[in-house]
């Protein structure tokens, strides 16, 4: 019988996006688990809070202050991570920002290009700077974030559904080319939730509104997310690979 | 009073006999039509089906010079006129500038191809940030931004926009994440604009198999290793032949036609059934 790969000992967790809302939850999920986890955000006090939650747990973090789409600080903090918390086995790419709403015909170049580096370019430079690493560990585990908005045409998210739907086909890619090397990639697809993100462009009666049309009935909680991450990371899914995955309430959502 | 809809049932049915190719011809005749990248390959095979149809095409490419004698081969078979403009998609100066030369020349815009592309192949891991950005900026950025600037003639005209994904937007591809990334992302952007522009532009995409393109077999390329590549190529693929420009062109043409006015945000695969998504 085969011998299933079973996660090393000794790696650590990079969640980008830690500051707030399902990157924070992602972090304090690893940290549970007992993995070392690099916060990473752009939002230096919101990472702080997580990484103080964690060390409060009695769990090793490092908080970094960086912009997960510049490929400096990518650089820097992947060095930085590895050298005080061990190499990097997982890497959950959860840092995004959402667009303006405005439909194609009035979206700026500005704007267009700026989702797409901060969504897309971002996976492209974590994943591209990780792969040395799980590649010399024999095991690894990529989660990027892209949304169900990905796949359902809903006019006014152009920049944003564009970028999150790139990332499905960089996942689907990058688990054909690291298959054979234990490393698993894989997308999540959530639908609404609720993070300090949406609540900054949401107002109460529209979560609850949009949590209606789900057939559960009410938006995510972070937590139900990070659920999904942590059995995309774990070796029960060591078979699941280039997948994306709908968390969406049980409303049918095709991707 | 009520515009009516550009997008009207198809004739025919109710017990009226009606040839669907009388139709057809009707539909395509006088109709402008802009296609980009359209110096070679797929965009040049829809190109000429659309000038065979009696539609003048605004065929684009990054050079000049080629375009023009592209436009001139055109016209060269009867049918709709042609214009060769050279443009790059990633300027919004440039794609504004085609949209209204092609206005000035033509007076109307009924129908935008989007078929310029660009690829690079390697590892993710060993591919630069340049590299990457330039197959997102020609095929992502390119595509927005020649849909924007063809926005309000086509909602002029009730128009229809084509753009172009890829098999491996589905299936991902190995040591090409930036192509298959940029493919997904297409049919994302043509889902979100079909709903933007209901109802009076339908929005639509082509995600092609394999296709046999001058790109992918040069005219010099040995005649030997042209057949083994197609025969390597076939085998896996359920109806064994690797596709053609003209395969890619007549999906082109029913989305474009008038059979397809209650088709928008959908993609057609033109595939040889390789993959059924």
């Amino acid at each position: 019988m085969t011998e299933l790969p079973r996660r090393p000992d000794g790696i650590c967790a990079l969640v980008t996006g830690a500051g707030s809302g399902i990157g924070r939850s992602v972090a304090l999920r690893l940290a549970e688990l007992g993995l070392p986890v690099a916060a990473v955000d752009i939002d230096g006090k919101g990472v702080e809070r997580t990484a103080t939650v964690i060390r409060s747990m009695g769990a090793r973090v490092e908080a970094y202050r960086a912009d997960a789409s510049s490929e400096a600080d990518v650089a820097r903090v992947f060095r930085d991570a590895e050298a005080a918390l061990g190499p990097i086995g997982i890497l959950v790419n959860v840092a995004g920002i959402q667009s303006s709403g405005a439909t194609v015909r009035d979206t700026s170049l500005d704007e267009w290009r700026r989702v797409l580096r901060v969504n897309l370019n971002s996976v492209f430079l974590c994943c591209r700077a990780a792969i040395p690493g799980m590649l010399g560990l024999g095991w690894g585990r990529i989660v990027s974030t892209s949304s169900v908005l990905s796949a359902r045409g809903r006019a006014g998210t152009a920049p944003y559904a564009t970028s999150k739907a790139g990332i499905v086909g960089l996942t689907r890619s990058l688990a054909l080319e690291l298959a054979d090397r234990n490393i698993t990639v894989n997308a999540i697809l959530p639908s609404m939730v609720d993070t300090p993100l949406v609540r900054s462009t949401s107002t109460e009666e529209q979560i609850v509104a949009r949590g209606r049309e789900l057939g559960i009935g009410r938006v995510a909680e972070p937590e139900e997310i990070a659920g999904v991450v942590a059995f995309l990371i774990s070796d029960d899914a060591s078979y699941v690979s280039g997948h994306s995955l709908t968390i969406s309430g049980g409303s049918y959502i095709l991707a | 009073m009520k515009t009516p809809l550009p997008n009207p049932p198809p004739q025919g049915g109710k017990g009226e006999a009606v040839s669907p190719f009388d139709v057809g011809r009707e539909w395509f005749k006088g109709k402008v039509a802009i296609v980009t990248g359209a110096r070679i390959g797929i965009g040049r095979g829809i190109a000429e089906m659309l000038v065979d149809a009696g539609v003048s095409v605004v065929v684009t490419g990054r050079e000049t010079a080629s375009m023009e004698q592209a436009a001139a081969r055109l016209e060269e078979r009867g049918g709709g006129r042609a214009l060769g403009i050279g443009m790059d998609v990633t300027s919004p100066d440039d794609v504004r500038r085609t949209v209204d030369q092609t206005l000035e020349r033509f007076g109307r815009l009924d129908f935008l191809i989007n078929s310029a592309g660009t690829r690079q192949f390697g590892p993710l891991h060993e591919t630069s940030l340049a590299e990457w950005d330039d197959v997102m900026d020609v095929q992502v950025t390119g595509t927005f931004l020649c849909c924007q600037a063809a926005i309000d003639s086509l909602l002029g005209t009730g128009g229809r926009i084509i753009n172009m994904g890829s098999i491996y937007g589905y299936l991902g591809r190995e040591n090409g994440a930036s192509y298959a990334a940029s493919k997904s992302a297409v049919v994302a952007l043509t889902k979100v604009l079909a709903s933007e522009l209901a109802p009076r532009v339908t929005v639509n995409a082509i995600a092609p198999g394999t296709i046999e393109t001058e790109r992918r077999y040069p005219a010099d390329m040995p005649e030997e290793e042209r057949n083994a590549d197609r025969a390597k190529r076939a085998a896996p693929v359920p109806l064994k032949r690797v596709g053609t420009p003209e395969d890619v062109a007549w999906s082109a043409m029913f989305l474009l036609g008038p059979g397809a006015s209650w088709i928008t945000g959908q993609v057609m695969h033109p595939n040889g059934g390789f993959v059924m998504p």
